[in-house]
């Protein structure tokens, strides 16, 4: 188990401020934000490379705040992975073990992660011979053979092209599941969240925003800054009235069915994907249904968003199939359904 | 047939070019028209036939030994102390940072002479009742050689190694610390060997640097017969008028500084900055 205990780090003009994290043991925990946003700082403090001016830092029970790195049993994979470039994989791999002083661990540990990544083909080679899921693979290996309470990766995917991006996620999570290890991801890309994270953590500013899984984070963002990280796409500023929970929320000239609101001024923020698009002739009696005319379609990887005006200002997203059903195109006349359940409404700061 | 490039861009490139060409002949010229002054075959003949040429012999023979052991023995010691500040220099955050570079740097950067006289002063008279005491005499001796040596050829072993370590990411060392290693062992296990080719390139200009020193060794150790290294035995040669003698002497420490020169820029240590 990792506790990160109300820590404050500053690093030159930088600072992370009052950050608190449990990571528990086995999961795959993703700290997500923008570039600047103290990712980077916040692996360095758990690794012991950058002391917190404040706050705690516990590994498996351990309060290590005040240990120096290499008392602290942590696997650190920074960006380019620095595999020792005048190495073997081989030695590599036993590095940690030959400098802890346990030589005879050491062919029974390579044998092992050799076996288990795959890369006992590779032992010795150099590491400018190897590509960049090789040595991925290597610098995992290099850090588990120490047995480390904790693997932090730091943006390990992001120097990779999409296609390799994908196949080695995917990779990470299979030795991430076949090994139990407890990793810390830093990232920017919340598809690459999506595809691997138990939880997540959301970081803007050297703050941790937002805490939960991913789909919380996608469905339930808290904040205005989280549902534009992850591309909420409809954000519409509102106000609930009468008693919390009430589920009325005032936008402009509509009033929109919420499941659950905050009483006060809110953000309400809405998915493409959750809207509901049918025929203009099919408006139903549900609630929260608008008619609406498409005013740009725009082309994206797995379907259309449709940019749509009318009572609101929407973006709704088909699929091909129901674009062509639908006869998508500018002008068309169509209409929307708001699922009360899938619209997030949050207080709105000021 | 390939397009000529434009009479404007033919015309830019052949004039730099040949400012270049130039510079490469004037320097070569120089060098070459020095040496061609001597008659060679002649001067080998009387060396080997006569009795004052054999005393030459031993005078450059004895000028060779003195510059190979002293400026082999400074390199060590400035490697010895310019590895570890060249160290801290690229990896630690100081105050004044500018003031601490410029001191390093100002030996390279002073007249030589002044940096004598700086040694002479401090060695005989501040601290010559010292010396005295141990029964040992630094200045107008071989010894003094090293120092004056050691005094130029530390900085700038200083810089070379520091521009070694600065061309790799400290997070070599930070994966080795959190690997198990204390400071030193990432420094010896990881940050060493990684720049070892650089380290490599610093000592051999450091050394080339110690070779060819003079003005110091002038004023700090005076040119003597005892304290002829080339350098100085060039300026011995060339006040009694032997200028065939002080060709000769020379054309050994172009040798040495071109050999030098060569193995450095081989080991790709053209980036480092002289």
């Amino acid at each position: 188990m990792v506790r990160i205990d109300h820590v404050d780090v500053t690093v030159g003009t930088f600072q992370l401020h009052d950050i608190v994290l449990d990571i528990a043991d086995r999961e795959y925990f993703v700290v997500l934000g923008p570039t600047g946003a103290g990712k980077t700082v916040l692996l360095e403090c758990i690794a012991g490379l950058t002391p917190p001016r404040r706050g705690r830092v516990w590994l498996g029970g351990r309060d290590v705040t005040a240990l120096p790195p290499e008392q602290r049993r942590v696997g650190y994979l920074p960006q380019d992975y620095a595999l020792f470039p005048h190495l073997t994989v081989r030695e590599n791999l036993a590095f940690g073990l030959m400098v802890r002083g346990r030589e005879d661990d050491i062919p029974a540990s390579v044998d092992r992660y050799a076996g288990l990544l795959g890369i006992g083909a590779l032992l010795e080679r150099l590491p400018a011979k190897l590509s960049g899921g090789e040595k991925q693979r290597v610098a995992l290996g290099r850090a588990l053979a120490i047995d480390p309470e904790i693997v932090l990766l730091d943006e390990p995917l992001s120097a990779l092209d999409v296609a390799t991006r994908e196949r080695i996620s995917d990779e990470l999570r299979r030795i991430h599941d076949s090994t139990g290890m407890t990793t810390l991801h830093i990232c920017h890309n919340f598809d690459e969240t999506l595809r691997l994270a138990d939880r997540v953590a959301l970081v803007n500013q050297g703050r941790v925003v937002q805490v939960g899984t991913p789909e919380d984070l996608l469905r339930r963002p808290r904040s205005l800054f989280a549902a534009e990280f992850v591309r909420s796409e409809n954000i519409l500023r509102g106000h609930a009235d009468g008693a919390a929970g009430a589920g009325r929320v005032r936008v402009g000239e509509v009033v929109l069915a919420v499941a659950k609101a905050p009483a006060g001024p809110v953000w309400v923020t809405l998915r493409p994907d959750d809207i509901e698009v049918l025929p203009p002739e099919a408006t139903p009696a549900a609630a929260n249904a608008f008619p609406a005319t498409v005013e740009a379609v725009e082309t994206r990887a797995d379907g259309y968003a449709l940019h749509t005006r009318g009572a609101l200002a929407l973006t709704a997203f088909v699929s091909r199939p129901q674009a062509r059903d639908l006869a998508v195109e500018p002008g068309r006349r169509l209409a929307l359904v708001l699922p009360p359940n899938c619209l997030n409404a949050f207080p709105a700061a000021d | 047939m390939l397009p000529r490039a434009p009479a404007a861009d033919r015309v830019f490139r052949a004039t730099f070019s040949s400012l270049l060409w130039l510079a490469v002949v004037l320097i070569a010229g120089i060098l070459i028209g020095m040496a061609a002054y001597v008659d060679w075959p002649g001067q080998v003949r009387w060396a080997f036939s006569t009795d004052e040429g054999r005393v030459f012999l031993r005078q450059v023979g004895f000028s060779i030994r003195l510059s190979l052991i002293t400026s082999v023995a400074s390199t060590f010691f400035a490697l010895l102390f310019g590895i570890p500040v060249a160290y801290a220099l690229s990896r630690f955050r100081y105050p004044l940072p500018l003031l601490i570079d410029t001191i390093l740097d100002l030996p390279i950067i002073l007249p030589p002479l002044v940096a004598g006289l700086a040694l002479l002063t401090v060695t005989r008279y501040w601290l010559g009742p010292f010396f005295d005491a141990l029964g040992i005499q630094i200045h107008y001796t071989a010894r003094g050689i090293v120092l004056a040596q050691f005094f130029i050829a530390g900085p700038f072993a200083v810089r070379a190694i520091k521009a070694a370590f600065d061309d790799i990411s400290p997070r070599y060392e930070d994966v080795a610390r959190t690997l198990g290693c204390t400071p030193f062992r990432a420094f010896c296990l990881v940050g060493l060997p990684l720049a070892r080719h650089g380290i490599l390139a610093g000592a051999i200009m450091t050394w080339a640097r110690a070779v060819s020193e003079f003005g110091p060794i002038l004023i700090f150790c005076t040119a003597s017969e005892k304290t002829a290294v080339l350098p100085i035995r060039v300026f011995l040669f060339n006040s009694a008028g032997d200028v065939a003698g002080g060709v000769v002497a020379s054309v050994i420490l172009i040798v040495l500084a071109a050999a030098a020169l060569l193995t450095f820029k081989l080991l790709g240590g053209s980036r480092l900055s002289l």
